[in-house]
Parts: structure tokens; C-alpha cells; sequence
């Protein structure tokens, strides 16, 4: 057990250094930066955490990594109990302060209590908030104000030992005792005091203003004694003021007495001194009373009952006292914006007592909040509910906070490109194209297609920046990248008639290749701000958007503790539903739960996929859907309201009339003789038996009547042994009976169906189509001939209660997990093109390296001094810098001015400083061929080229191949910071995917994987030719 | 077939060579001989140019090989060069060292070059081991594949530079018995060597080198047995000393037992001699530094710088000699008349066959040969 606790120490610990490290590193002020590989670290290491609760993923990663897995296993069967009663802690090992009798007086209480020492209270403190400790004592007004800022634990009610605090007068002077005394009971009666309390004991009490001294003070002088260390009780403010809870109350005395104030601050160990000796005439401080000083100085009564209390953890901080009910209750918080956004502007302005973290994408930004890495996100709403969307745990604290304008931007100097789009952007609003992109992409920017932009091209390229990670905006779908802007963009190219150019930046990188000239437009969804505007040029506002705060829905007040889902469809208007693209269903959840959660498919099996995942609460599609769906997987259940009853009908054109009267008679009749209802009982069943087959009479003569029907509607219309066949069809071969003329199908799209009516090309259509309101504008409808509702289908929780459900359950995550991350929209295709990329990346700028280090060398070791020079400058140069400054370096400034792909900078740049690395070991490796050689060589006869061609070379190489290879491999680990220059690299491409999925687990797991595999068969064919180098080792 | 004039070189302010003037011609076979540091190496790294002459003037074949105009790897490739750590090419087999230069340099097919090579290596008794590494040879099969080596480039003459220096005293001789086949199939060598005998047996001219010039040329029998200058003759007959210092009585005993074995083990002296030579030494050392006034005698050793160990051998006579020197203020190094029971001196008496003590230019300089 004990073994247990120190692993578990030892990996909190771990965690909490990674931490410390990556916030020293990039701390400034007090306010973290969050760059994206460090939050996407940090995000992992979370995840990491999360799972030693979490069997589903313990699974996972004993799957991918074992020596996590030991970690795990060490730790993953305890769950630490949260600690309610001093008395549960008789045993427990205390952080105590070095330096201070708290640990006497701990053991006074519990001898069986063991302790480790920290510096300050505040280390401790953060210690049990890390989980490192279990506990931590020490004096009860300290801890409360240090709690105040330490969200996450708490102090047990009852104490370890108890004090009194109190301010001590001279024993000659008990008048001045009595009026404090007196002063005292006033404004505890009065409530001043509580108040008094409040101010000084919420956290901040250095925000706390004094009252001013307005009395006149004519009885004379109170001197008044203090240590000013003694925060909250007397400390000094941000205007080296003292002030605190004491001196308000010798203020108040001060007051009630007429006389001036004059407040000394000293040592404590001097406080009592001073009173003595008539330097002080009351004197506070936090001094707790003791008999020992009442025998030297005379106490007030007691102002403050403290002691030495204990702080634990406490394991559900939100739900008890830091709920979030409106913005002002974020003052204190963690709030994460975009780096540099005006959201940025506005928290740091208005919340200035608030931690801001800074995060350069919007995904990270929605992973940090999921996470607990902030208490709320400020982000504009169109992704802000995007987000939401995806994540139930979301919601809006405040939704409108403030509202922002976007533009694209362009090089300072390049006006002419700007105004043009300005002219551009006018044109779009006016004919409308400009609604038509907003209303699609801000709508379901998933479900979205981007639709097809003809650009001749002709008149050069247009050079794009974005980085494809913000949600609606810029994003990739299937591969490309898509989203509001791009597609301004894209259009705007076409009608400049230039060819568009994309390259993917992250954001601070987006606005540097603007600036720099890398690209002639960026769009994604960047703010006008004023230092902007002062680097580059904007456009006029293309959108606007309202931010607003985000919180996770357990941390909001106002909602009630379990939204859980009840699954019987009586939390419709919270849920998320899916439903079918453009059908009533989708329509009508719009219209009538405007709050609910769309998910919109155009595949049934996708959703009900989703639906399985979780993802979904509901699925809502029609009955005859739900019933063949429902058939086929036992563990989905159709609820029994129906929500919308729609109807099937068949459809005529409008100059038709007789022959829409003609099959509204059928129908009724078929509907009096239990014609019809034969025909549905036929076709729509629960279960999935086979459908009966019946001999349907049939006309052969006469004038055909061309049904238009797309049959992928099973039963209604579907396609059996290559023939149409389905209730529609039944139904329409027999009114085609009744009417007397033979029936000859033209199967189409179900969206051509109307045209086809239009046009003359059908004579009727008959397809599970509901009349609408649209339809009806320009087709006939005969009455219903199908009730067919819409209805909601959940998982049946019932079902998924059983014991075996877990075990597949995990498999389905995994599964899913697998699907989405990789299957879903091709994502492979993006893994793959990565690979590539790094592949070519890494091969190119080994080969050019070793090429530039062989020159390299030869200079280090020409006798010519200068080239000797040059190469010992190249190579202290080059390793001297870090490779992510270097390749910013070369991409943003160096090759600025050239229009060189990312790809080529990498290489190259990455081949330069593979160049000085090698070149050394290239050096170091002909050296240590022995002088005899070269000797041997020469005397033979070869000149000193083929000398070194012949003999030293193969033994060089020989001898350099072992470091070399470590060296390639660590080359291969390197090119995954291209990200930083736009190339989409395997990193980059991981990126992408959790922007998608908000999976930091499986991309990242996936990378690694295809970072070892890649640099296990590099190494595998170093290897190969290091054999070839090495005589007769071939078959040692 | 090579005239030397007047070549010198200097390494910085050390000259090496003075003023060497010779000529080899064909079918000669030259040995080099004469103490360390007298620049016999060097004179032959001159040769072929693998040092850079200071001054002087080198005829190859009638060719100026300092002349600019004259490619010094053609020249070397008819100069082969065996050295004395090997050197062979360790990332290629034995088969590939004898075969890269004919392949590489005299553009022979690789079956020419291998045929040849394989007879090279069966002429050095190494067929067997054609495709061994070098790391996997011992030192004298390395050497006589440096020597195939060499052959390989049909060179006109063979530099060897201490061929047997670094071998195992057990492997000097199947070096040898190599180089002494070459000799006899007409070779034309020039061989620095230690191995008076074997220079003696194989050679038809010898060079002793001293003082950075060839001080003494001739034919061996002249030079080993009727050496005209002083120096050679030390050199022929007193060619082996060992030196060894003591200061008092308190000198580290063992270092100097350790040090004159492997002195005679270098020159195979015999066991009855190794032996005859540590009595001698230790009931000399006996004699001067334990007996009599000891106290006063180390206390005079010491001031006066000490007792110096000479062990000579005489390689022309196979006579060892031990010199003992010291300041004359001793008086008699063997203090015999206050040997307290004379076994020590009659010791002496019976192992040498010369016992001669004299005082000689402020020193008292013992002499002893043994029988």
C-alpha cells in the first residue's frame, strides 16, 4: 500500500512539474501562454490523468503503452476519499512549515502523525491541491485568505487547537481597553463587523480601500503598534499603505475616540516591547492571546477566534461554493481567449484580477475549458456554438459579451488587392450570394458542402493564408480546406480570375505571412484591432460576430444538478438530435427547439452510428425508417410520441386536375374496402421478416403512365432483385389498375422527382413524399395515402445495463474512436499526405545535409584558414540556434522575399543544421582513421584524392554510421515542427483532426505510432547499409 | 637506379639528416643500419617522398622526383614501401589489400588481379587466408601481407621500413624468412633493421647511419667484422646497453630486475646467462651499498649523483658486460676489503671471467665480464 501511495505520489508529482515547467517556460507576468504543441502536451498529460478513472481508456493506453500502463496499474485501484473529519487524519502525513510549531502542535493532537516540510503555506497549500499531500496545517486566518485564491480545497470545520485574536493595550490603560472592547461589541451588533470580515477575508484583500480619516482628531494622538506582514490582519497595500483588518478596526477606535491615528510598523517580536514601553498605545497584529502575554500586556476581548486549522482537498469545489451565475463571479478565474483576439482585449481589460489564458486556436481553447484548464472561454458565438454542439457539458454563461467585426487582411502596401475585394465584397451582398455563404456555413458548418467556384485562373495566383482549424470559418473537410472565409476568398479569386494558393499557418504565423508578404490575403475570422491595422491593411467587415462566455454547464448556477438524460424524450429541447438533411424533422426541431443540439446526416447510418457513439442523444427520422433501423439493432428503441405527423402523398402536376380527382377517388376507396391498410400491413413491419409477396392485377394496354419514384426508400420504394418494388409501388400499380393504364417507373434522384413532374417527364410521383407548403406551390398532392410520423429512436439504457456491455462498449469507443478519427471524411487520406510530407522532409534534408556536412567538413579541415573559418562559425552558428527560431527564420525572413514552398524551407533549413551536426561527426570519424592508412595509401601509389576516395572514406563512413543513424532519427523527430511554416506535415495533420474531433487521445497515439514506424524502417534501412559498410560482419 | 646528393632534412630546428650521398642499383639489397634517432626511417621516407626532402636532389630511373613536373605517385607505385606497424587496409580482406592497387592504379581486370594476388599470397604462405580481415591476422602474417601487398604493384625496388620492430620476437623470423626468399629471386631492397644477423646474411652493401649521414658503407663482412670508424665499431660490438640509475640503498629493487629481463629477453640471451647476470648485479650492489660504513657510503652516493648500471652486449662477440660508475669520492665500488665473509667476492670471481676496478677521470668505474 504504502508503495502504491509513492507512485501515486510520484506521478502526480511528474504531472505537477511538467506543469511548473511548462508555465516557467512561457510564463509572462502572471498570465500563461499557451502555445498549441505545449497545450496539446498538456492537454495529453490531462487526458492521461483523467484515465487512471477511466477503465475505458486504462484499456487504451495498456493497449498502446505499457510503461504507462505500470503507472496505471500501480494507481488506477485507488480512488482517494475525500476527507470530511479532522479525526480520518489521526494518521495522515502532514505538510507542515518548516520553521513554525505546527508540527508540535499537530502531534500534540495526533502523535501517530508523520510530516514533510514545505517553505511557505502556499507551497503546502498547492501541494494538497496537486494531490501530492493529503493535508496541510497551519493558522486558520492564512489559510483562509490563501484558500480565498486556491480553488479546490477546503479547511476542515473543526480545529486542531484553537486561539484567540485579540489587540493588547498597556496594562495601566484599561480605559482604552474598555472602549475597544466597547467598539467592538458595537459593530458586532451593527454588522459592520461581518462586513469588516468579508472585505478582508475574500482573497483580495489588497484591492481593499481604507475608509479616510475625515474625523478631526482633537483628543490627541493613538499610537498604534504593528507588524505589517500579517496579511489580512495588517499588511501593506499596492500603494504601500497599511491597511488590513486590525488597522480598520484601530481606524474605527481612532475615530469613535477623536483622536489622530499614527500607525507604526515594527517587528513582530518588537510589538509587545513597544507597548511596554509607551512607544504604542494599542497594539494588533494577528496576536493570538495567550496567558503568558496576558501576564505583560492587557488583551480586548478577542476579535477573532482562530488557530491552527487543517486544508484538504475538496473534491467538488464547483458544486459547492465557486458556481458561476453571472460574468462578475468570473473576476478571480482562469478565462481563456484567443491570444491576441479582442476577446483577448476586452477579458484583460475588464477582468483585470482574472488569469487570462492565452491560446492560439479555438480548439485548444474548447479543450482547455473541457479540460479544467480554464474556468470559462470567451469566444465569438458562431463557433462558440459550434462547440456547444459538440460538446454537451458546454453552455453559455453570458451569450452576448461583446460583439466583433471581422476582415481579411492584406500587406500594408498592397491597397489596390484590398480595394478590389472591398468592390468585391459590395457586389456579393447585393445579389445575395453574400447571405447565401453566411447562411451555410454558419448554420451546420459539418453538414456544409462547399460548393463548386469556377476560376479561370488566368491572371496569376492569389496566395491564401488561413490555418484550417477554426470552425466555421477556415476548417478542413474531406480533405480540403473549407468554411466561410475560404470560400469569400475563393470566390473573390474567381473573380479576380486568380488561382488560388492555400497554405495552412497557425495563427500568430497567419498574421506574420501577411505582413511579410508570404501571402496576399488572410482570412480567419480576424478582428480589426488598432495594432493590426498599424501592420497590415483590412478590408472593410465581412462579418460580425457577438462573444460569448462559455463555462461548462456543471459550473453554471442556475441549472439543475442532474440534466442527465431520461431517454423518454421529455428533454427534447436540451438534447442533441440528429436528423435527416432537409427533411421536416430538421425543419421542424429548428423552428420549435431552437435550443436543442442539430446534428444534421444524410445517411441514417451515420446517425444512428452517432447515436451509439453518444454523440447523440436522439436520432429523429420518420417511422418507417425508425422501424426498419429499429429492426436491425436491438439496442436502439423508437419512443412512442410521434412528433410530427406527416404524411405521404402522390404528387400531380398542377394542369392535371382530372386525374388528381380520379386517384383521390381510388384512394378513398381503397381506403373504405381495406385496401390500403392490406398494402401497409404488407410492407411495414417492426420486425425484418420478408415482405409477402402478392399478385398485383395488372393493365398492359393503354397509354403508360410514367410514375417518377426514387427507389432507395425501403418499403416504401426500393429496389429487390433489380426490380422496383415497395408499398408506393403496390399501391400506385393498383389506382394504375383502377384507372386502366400500365405503369412505367423512371427511378431518379428523390430531388429530381418534383422537376421531372414539372417538366412533363412523369405523369404522376409517387415516393414517400410529404406535401409541403413549398411543393405545394407547384405540384398537386393527393390526399395521404401514408401516415408515416416522425419519431424519436435513443439507446435503450435498459438493454445497456447488462455486464457484458461494458466489455463491448470499449470495443465500440475504440471502434469509434478509430472511425472518427481516422475513417470518417477520409481522415487517412490527411495521416497519409502528412507522412509523406514528413517522409520527403526528412529523406530530402538528409541527403542535402549529408551532402552540405561533407562540404562542411572538408572545409573544417581544408588548411585554408578562412574556409577553416567559415566552417567552425557555420557550425557553432547553426547548433547555437534553436531549429523552430531557425526555420521561422529562413521561412519569414530569409526566403520572405522568394516564393519558395514551406516543404522546400524545411528541407532546406533543416538540411543546413543536419549539415552541422554530421559535419563534426564526419570529422571526428576520418580523423580516427588511423595516419598508417593514409601513409599506406599513398606510398602505394594513389594519389591523395583516391587515398581518401579508396581507403579512408569506406572506414569513415564505417565508423561514422552508428552516430549518424541516432543523429537521422532525431532529424525525422525534428520535421514535426513544420507546422510552424504552413506545411502540413504528420504533426500538423493530428492537429487537424483533434481540431475535428476532440480527440487528443487517439490522433496523438496515432502519430506516435507513425513517427516510431517511420523511424524504425529509416533506421531499419541504415542499418542495411551499414552492413554493407562493415567487412565481414555480413553474417556476424 | 637511385642517386641521392646531398639530401638533408630538418623537422623544425632538428636536422635529421645532414648530407646523405649514395646510389642503389638494381638487384641490390641494402640494409640500413645504426642506433635510434640517426634518421634511418627518415632516409627512406625521403626516397619516396611520403617525407619532403629540405634539400639535396633524388634520381629515380635518371627522373628529378622533386621536379614538379614529375607525378610522385607514378614514381611510387615502382617503389614499394612494407612498414613497421603494417598498415594494411582494415575495411577490405586480405584478398582486397593485394588486389586495390592493381585494380585501382594499374587498371588489371579483378581476375588478373586476383589470380595475381592469390599466387602473391601462396608465395607468402597465406592462400588459407584470403578472406580474413587484417584484425583477424597476427602480426607477422599482417606483415607478410603488407609484403604480398607490395609485390602486388610489381614494383622495381622494396623500401622496408623496421619490418619486424613491432612483431612478437616468435614471428620476427617468418618475416624474415620472406624477405630473404625476395633477396634470393633478385629483388632489389633497402631494409632499416635492427637484426644485425639477418642484415648480415641478406644484405649486399650496408649503411651505417649516424650523425645524419651514411658514416660508414661497405660490404657486410667489412662493416660487421672489420669495421673501419670508431663509431661502427661501437656500434657493431657494444651495440647493446642497458642503462639503469641507482641512488642509495633504498632504489626500487624489483623495477630494475623487471627492466634487465626484458632487456635480455630482447636479446635472447640465454636462461644460464639471465641468471648469472641478476647474481652478479645483486652481489655487486651487495658489495657497494651493504657492507662496510653503508651509512656514509649512501650518504656520499647520494650527494654525488649516484651509482650508474651499465649492462652491455656484444652482439659480434656474445660477450655481456656489467659496468658499474660512480664518483671516485667512494673509493671502490666493490668494498671488498670489508666484506665480512668474502662469499659475495668469490661469487663475483665465479661467475666473470674479467673483474677490473679502476679510478679513471674523477670516477671509480668497475668492470665485469661474464664467463
Amino acid at each position: 500500500m504504502i508503495q502504491h501511495r509513492d507512485l501515486q505520489r510520484w506521478y502526480a508529482v511528474a504531472i505537477v512539474e511538467s506543469y511548473r515547467y511548462a508555465s516557467s517556460t512561457l510564463n509572462t507576468g502572471k498570465q500563461e501562454i499557451m502555445t498549441p504543441p505545449l497545450s496539446n502536451l498538456s492537454a495529453f498529460l490531462l487526458h492521461l490523468n483523467n484515465s487512471i478513472y477511466s477503465m475505458k481508456n486504462f484499456y487504451i493506453i495498456l493497449l498502446c503503452l505499457l510503461s504507462c500502463a505500470i503507472i496505471i496499474t500501480c494507481s488506477s485501484d485507488k480512488k482517494e476519499k475525500e476527507i470530511t473529519n479532522l479525526e480520518e487524519l489521526k494518521t495522515a502525513q502532514f505538510a507542515a512549515i518548516s520553521g513554525t510549531a505546527v508540527d508540535q502542535i499537530v502531534t500534540a493532537r495526533f502523535p501517530e502523525t508523520t510530516f514533510s516540510y514545505y517553505n511557505s503555506p502556499i507551497d503546502a497549500c498547492v501541494a494538497v491541491q496537486k494531490g501530492i499531500e493529503v493535508v496541510t496545517a497551519y493558522d486558520e486566518p492564512i489559510l483562509r485568505h490563501i484558500l480565498a485564491q486556491t480553488p479546490g480545497l477546503k479547511i476542515l470545520p473543526q480545529m486542531i487547537s484553537v486561539d484567540y485574536y485579540g489587540m493588547a493595550v498597556n496594562k495601566n490603560n484599561p480605559q482604552l481597553k474598555r472602549s475597544a472592547d466597547s467598539l467592538l461589541d458595537a459593530i458586532q451588533a451593527d454588522g459592520r463587523y461581518n462586513k469588516m470580515m468579508e472585505r478582508w477575508f475574500s482573497g483580495n484583500s489588497a484591492t481593499v480601500e481604507m475608509p479616510p480619516i475625515d474625523w478631526p482628531g482633537n483628543n490627541g494622538v493613538l499610537k498604534f503598534g504593528t507588524s505589517a506582514i500579517t496579511e489580512p490582519f495588517a499588511f501593506y497595500g499596492p500603494k504601500q499603505e497599511i491597511k488590513g483588518f486590525d488597522v480598520e478596526f484601530v481606524y474605527l477606535l481612532a475615530k469613535s475616540l477623536d483622536r489622530k491615528l499614527e500607525i507604526n510598523d515594527m517587528e513582530f517580536g518588537a510589538i509587545i516591547p513597544s507597548l511596554l514601553s509607551g512607544k504604542s498605545d494599542i497594539i494588533g497584529a494577528c496576536i493570538t492571546i495567550t496567558e503568558e502575554r496576558a501576564k505583560s500586556v492587557l488583551f480586548t476581548k478577542p476579535y477573532y477566534k482562530g488557530g491552527i486549522a487543517a486544508v484538504v482537498r475538496d473534491f467538488a469545489p464547483e458544486a459547492k461554493s465557486s458556481r458561476l451565475s453571472n460574468l462578475d463571479d468570473l473576476k478571480q478565474r482562469r478565462i481563456g481567449v484567443l491570444i491576441g483576439s479582442m476577446q483577448d482585449h476586452y477579458v484583460t481589460n475588464n477582468f483585470p484580477e482574472a488569469s487570462v489564458i492565452r491560446i492560439d486556436l479555438p480548439t485548444d481553447l474548447a479543450t482547455s475549458l473541457k479540460q479544467g484548464q480554464c474556468d470559462a472561454i470567451l469566444l465569438n458565438n458562431v463557433a462558440g456554438k459550434f462547440y456547444m454542439k459538440q460538446n454537451h457539458d458546454f453552455a453559455f454563461l453570458q451569450e452576448v459579451v461583446t460583439i466583433d467585426s471581422f476582415a481579411f487582411g492584406f500587406h500594408l502596401n498592397n491597397t489596390r488587392l484590398r480595394d478590389e475585394f472591398n468592390k468585391f465584397l459590395k457586389k456579393i451582398k447585393k445579389d445575395g450570394t453574400y447571405n447565401e455563404i453566411c447562411r451555410r456555413w454558419v448554420d451546420d458548418p459539418e453538414a456544409a458542402k462547399m460548393p463548386v467556384i469556377k476560376n479561370a485562373g488566368t491572371k496569376g495566383t492569389l496566395r491564401i493564408g488561413t490555418t484550417g482549424e477554426s470552425i466555421p470559418y477556415s476548417f478542413v473537410q474531406d480533405g480540403n480546406v473549407v468554411g466561410l472565409d475560404v470560400e469569400f476568398i475563393l470566390r473573390f479569386a474567381a473573380d479576380q480570375q486568380l488561382k488560388p494558393n492555400i497554405q495552412i499557418y497557425n495563427f500568430p504565423g497567419l498574421l506574420t505571412s501577411v505582413i511579410t508578404g508570404k501571402t496576399d490575403i488572410v482570412g480567419n475570422c480576424i478582428m480589426i484591432t488598432e495594432e493590426r491595422a498599424k501592420q497590415m491593411a483590412f478590408s472593410d467587415a465581412y462579418f460580425s460576430s457577438e462573444s460569448g462566455m462559455i463555462v461548462m454547464k456543471e459550473n453554471l448556477a442556475d441549472r439543475n444538478d442532474s440534466p442527465k438524460l431520461k431517454n423518454d424524450g421529455s428533454d427534447i429541447s436540451t438534447a442533441t438530435i440528429g436528423a435527416m438533411t432537409g427533411t421536416t424533422g430538421e425543419m421542424f426541431i429548428r423552428t420549435e427547439y431552437p435550443e436543442a443540439g442539430l446534428k444534421c446526416f444524410d445517411d441514417i447510418m451515420d446517425a444512428v452510428a452517432s447515436l451509439q457513439a453518444g454523440k447523440l442523444d436522439y436520432v429523429l427520422t420518420s417511422y418507417t425508417t425508425a422501424i426498419r433501423v429499429a429492426g436491425k439493432n436491438k439496442k436502439l428503441i423508437i419512443l412512442p410520441n410521434r412528433l410530427i405527423d406527416e404524411y405521404a402523398a402522390i404528387a400531380l402536376p398542377k394542369d392535371q386536375p382530372e386525374l388528381l380527382k380520379k386517384v383521390n377517388e381510388i384512394l378513398a376507396q381503397f381506403k373504405k374496402d381495406g385496401t390500403l391498410d392490406q398494402i401497409i400491413n404488407r410492407w411495414i413491419k417492426p420486425d425484418s421478416a420478408g415482405y409477402q409477396q402478392v399478385a398485383i392485377p395488372k393493365t398492359t394496354k393503354g397509354k403508360p403512365l410514367v410514375v417518377a419514384i426514387a427507389a432507395n426508400r425501403e418499403p416504401m420504394c426500393f429496389v429487390s432483385d433489380n426490380k422496383i418494388t415497395g408499398l408506393d409501388c403496390e399501391l400506385i400499380e393498383r389506382i394504375a389498375h383502377e384507372i386502366g393504364r400500365p405503369v412505367v417507373y423512371s427511378d431518379m434522384k428523390f430531388s429530381s422527382l418534383i422537376a421531372a413532374l414539372g417538366s412533363g417527364k412523369a405523369d404522376l410521383v409517387i415516393s414517400n413524399m410529404s406535401p409541403t407548403e413549398e411543393r405545394k406551390k407547384v405540384v398537386n398532392f393527393s390526399d395521404g395515402y401514408f401516415m408515416n410520423p416522425q419519431v424519436l429512436m435513443t439507446v435503450n439504457t435498459k438493454a445497456a445495463g447488462d455486464g457484458d456491455h461494458a466489455g463491448t462498449s470499449i470495443l465500440a469507443d475504440i471502434k469509434d474512436s478509430f472511425h472518427n478519427n481516422i475513417i470518417h471524411e477520409k481522415r487517412y487520406l490527411l495521416l497519409w499526405n502528412g507522412l509523406k510530407v514528413t517522409f520527403i522532409i526528412s529523406i530530402m534534408a538528409a541527403l542535402l545535409g549529408t551532402i552540405l556536412g561533407g562540404l562542411i567538413c572538408l572545409m573544417r579541415m581544408s588548411k585554408a584558414k578562412g574556409l577553416q573559418l567559415f566552417a567552425k562559425v557555420y557550425i557553432d552558428l547553426l547548433r547555437g540556434i534553436p531549429q523552430v527560431v531557425l526555420l521561422m527564420l529562413m521561412f519569414y525572413v530569409v526566403f520572405a522575399p522568394l516564393d519558395i514552398s514551406g516543404i522546400t524551407v524545411a528541407i532546406i533549413t533543416f538540411a543546413m543544421n543536419f549539415a552541422a551536426y554530421v559535419s563534426e561527426m564526419f570529422r571526428t570519424s576520418i580523423e580516427g582513421v588511423n595516419k598508417g592508412q593514409t601513409e599506406a595509401g599513398i606510398a602505394m601509389g594513389f594519389s591523395k584524392i583516391k587515398t581518401f576516395t579508396y581507403i579512408i572514406l569506406p572506414q569513415a563512413i564505417q565508423r561514422v554510421l552508428p552516430v549518424y543513424k541516432g543523429e537521422f532519427i532525431a532529424l525525422v523527430k525534428m520535421t514535426a515542427i513544420v507546422g510552424y511554416i504552413a506545411v502540413q506535415d504528420l504533426t500538423k495533420a493530428s492537429d487537424i483532426i483533434r481540431s475535428r474531433t476532440f480527440d487528443a487521445f487517439f490522433p496523438l497515439v496515432m502519430i506516435a505510432i507513425m513517427y516510431f514506424a517511420l523511424a524504425w524502417v529509416l533506421t531499419y534501412g541504415l542499418e542495411r547499409i551499414q552492413i554493407r559498410f562493415t567487412p565481414g560482419r555480413r553474417g556476424r | 637506379m637511385i642517386k641521392v646528393e646531398h639530401l638533408s632534412k630538418s623537422f623544425g630546428a632538428l636536422t635529421v639528416l645532414k648530407d646523405i650521398n649514395t646510389e642503389i642499383h638494381k638487384g641490390e639489397v641494402i640494409s640500413i643500419i645504426g642506433p635510434s634517432g640517426t634518421g634511418k626511417s627518415t632516409f627512406l621516407r625521403c626516397l619516396n617522398l611520403l617525407e619532403r626532402p629540405s634539400g639535396g636532389k633524388i634520381w629515380i630511373d635518371g627522373l628529378d622526383i622533386m621536379d614538379p613536373k614529375n607525378d610522385p605517385s607514378v614514381l611510387r607505385q615502382k617503389m614499394g614501401m612494407v612498414f613497421q606497424n603494417f598498415n594494411l587496409f582494415e575495411h577490405l580482406s586480405v584478398l582486397d589489400n593485394v588486389t586495390i592497387g592493381p585494380i585501382k592504379l594499374l587498371k588489371k581486370t579483378k581476375e588478373e588481379a586476383e589470380k595475381r594476388g592469390r599466387e602473391l599470397l601462396k608465395l607468402v604462405g597465406l592462400a588459407a587466408k584470403e578472406s580474413a580481415f587484417p584484425d583477424e591476422l597476427s602480426g607477422g602474417q599482417q606483415q607478410r601481407v603488407a609484403i604480398a601487398r607490395c609485390l602486388s604493384m610489381d614494383p622495381e625496388i622494396i623500401l622496408f621500413d623496421e619490418p619486424t620492430s613491432a612483431l612478437d620476437p616468435t614471428m620476427v623470423s617468418e618475416v624474415l624468412g620472406v624477405i630473404r626468399r625476395l633477396a634470393t629471386d633478385g629483388m632489389t631492397m633497402a631494409i632499416v633493421t635492427h637484426e644485425m644477423k639477418f642484415a648480415r646474411d641478406v644484405s649486399t652493401r650496408v649503411f651505417y647511419m649516424d650523425e645524419g649521414i651514411i658514416y660508414e658503407e661497405g660490404k657486410p663482412d667489412e662493416i660487421f667484422d672489420h669495421p673501419g670508424k670508431e663509431k661502427t665499431q661501437t656500434f657493431i660490438h657494444r651495440i647493446r646497453n642497458f642503462y639503469y640509475h641507482v641512488d642509495n640503498s633504498e632504489f626500487d629493487f624489483y623495477d630494475m630486475r623487471s627492466a634487465i629481463e626484458a632487456f635480455c629477453n630482447k636479446h635472447f640471451f640465454q636462461i644460464q646467462q639471465i641468471n648469472a647476470l641478476n647474481l652478479l648485479l645483486e652481489e655487486t650492489l651487495q658489495l657497494c651499498l651493504k657492507e662496510g660504513d653503508t651509512e656514509e657510503r649512501n650518504r656520499i652516493l647520494s650527494t654525488t649523483g649516484g651509482l650508474e648500471l651499465t649492462i652491455a652486449y656484444s652482439e659480434q662477440n656474445s660477450e655481456i658486460s656489467l659496468i658499474a660508475s660512480a664518483d671516485a669520492a667512494l673509493k671502490t665500488i666493490l668494498n671488498q676489503s670489508e666484506d665480512s665473509d668474502g662469499l659475495s667476492l668469490m661469487l663475483i670471481n665465479g661467475l666473470a671471467k674479467l673483474v677490473d676496478e679502476k679510478v679513471m677521470d674523477g670516477k671509480a668505474i668497475l668492470t665485469i665480464v661474464l664467463k
